[in-house]
């Protein structure tokens, strides 16, 4: 009797499970996924922020454990000025990073919408992050995403107020890029471990660590002279037919907290 | 109308917690797996096929991947899970059999994933993911998945003495 049910359950559920998936290459989805991020979206902010503010708090308790424990009043003292100044390098630390996204903002000629971001891939089958902002400010699927004026990934899909963004990491990302210095034309894919790599360099290129690599503005969504990154290691053999090397991006992807999408 | 509330929040909190764990290169614990895989150890009833269906579809919420994969792929792996220990391991249940059937579990998933992203890639315009990056991530997830498959554990004691708190309490009014 009982596993007759869970049988029914088991079959309702891959059925719909099935007329999701169908909706989904459909593309008829969008309305069902946008309504299924936004109830959760704000517990999904607060349980973030509870777990970094657990992070920062812990890791500044560790490099402070040898704070005198005979003095009870002291301590006290200390831990509220330990917990003022977690929340105040937090604060620092954010303007920090909205200084540098205003910085690149001011020089730039390009339309910029600014997006904080939600969320990373938590299942980590691709690296992808989730922004507050969607089709209601303007964002289309191709926009290339920046931070403090590096290209980090371009929008993979836009719902009414949340969009994805396919970093430049991720392996399945590809770039046209060329070598600033020389104008060598290549191919920026994303690669394992958060890294990525400049190919399809031909032999005769001129390539040199450090070498700015931008991009080539081939496609049509993402404009030409973006910075991706520097050249770090050339990984090419002289008898190769092409040349490749690694690109290390100027900032932390994996610590982005605010961004800026260009709109046009 | 608890139970339902108390696993809503459940899986929110592992959703929110798998986003800010910090990452081993690109590999973490998958919370809502271990919730799926440790719900489909220990229940009877049709309770643990709701939440892996829902544990996989708040996943694809958040995900660059077609809507239903981790839905479907968690149903049918905690089927699995639940069918094979019912039928074959009614007894006590070994630490040993856990960490072979989690970890067996996790490659189900993965594989169920891959295959139907692969298919629906074919008749939709997304990305396919990688084979090359996930046959080198695949390996640390198991082993961090082993290392919290306790935890989770115990944690799902607590949401379930939670439920019975609080259905004691719907039933008294």
């Amino acid at each position: 009797m009982r596993s007759k049910r869970q049988l029914g359950v088991f079959s309702l559920l891959i059925f719909l499970g099935l007329v999701l998936l169908i909706l989904s290459i459909n593309g008829l989805s969008k309305p069902i996924q946008s309504t299924g991020v936004q109830p959760s979206r704000p517990l999904v902010y607060v349980f973030s922020g509870i777990g970094n503010s657990f992070k920062s708090f812990f890791s500044y308790f560790s490099s402070v454990g040898s704070v005198n424990k005979k003095n009870a009043s002291l301590s006290e003292q200390l831990r509220k000025l330990q917990q003022e100044n977690v929340a105040l390098q937090q604060y620092r630390l954010e303007n920090e990073k909205l200084r540098a996204e205003l910085d690149y903002r001011q020089k730039t000629t390009h339309s910029l919408v600014s997006a904080t971001v939600l969320g990373k891939d938590p299942s980590g089958f691709s690296q992808s992050l989730v922004l507050n902002i969607g089709k209601g400010a303007g964002i289309k699927v191709g926009a290339a995403v920046l931070s403090e004026g590096y290209l980090i990934g371009k929008i993979v899909s836009v719902d009414s107020f949340t969009s994805k963004v396919l970093l430049v990491t991720d392996p399945q990302s590809t770039i046209d890029a060329q070598i600033s210095a020389t104008g060598d034309n290549g191919i920026v894919r994303g690669s394992y471990g958060s890294g990525m790599i400049i190919e399809n360099l031909s032999q005769s290129a001129v390539v040199n660590k450090d070498d700015r690599v931008i991009t080539a503005g081939l496609s049509t969504e993402i404009p030409k002279g973006l910075l991706i990154g520097n050249v770090g290691q050339l990984q090419s053999q002289k008898s190769d037919l092409l040349q490749r090397a690694t690109v290390i991006s100027g900032v932390d992807l994996k610590n982005l907290e605010f961004v800026s999408v260009i709109k046009e | 109308m608890a139970k339902v509330v108390i696993y809503a929040i459940t899986v929110i909190f592992l959703l929110a917690l798998s986003i800010v764990f910090p990452k081993i290169g690109t590999s973490a614990p998958s919370f809502l797996f271990l919730l799926t895989a440790v719900y489909a150890f220990r229940k009877d009833n049709s309770d643990y096929l709701w939440l892996a269906f829902f544990s996989g579809l708040t996943l694809d919420f958040y995900s660059n991947t077609f809507l239903g994969i981790f839905a479907l792929a968690f149903l049918i792996t905690a089927f699995i899970i639940n069918y094979t220990t019912r039928t074959f391991f009614s007894s006590d249940l070994s630490l040993g059999y856990i960490a072979i059937i989690v970890s067996l579990a996790y490659l189900l998933v993965v594989g169920l994933v891959y295959i139907l992203n692969t298919m629906a890639v074919r008749f939709g315009t997304a990305l396919s993911i990688s084979g090359e990056y996930l046959t080198i991530k695949i390996w640390l997830d198991v082993f961090l998945n082993l290392i919290f498959v306790a935890p989770i554990y115990f944690f799902s004691l607590s949401v379930d003495r939670l439920i019975n708190y609080y259905s004691k309490d719907e039933g008294s009014f």
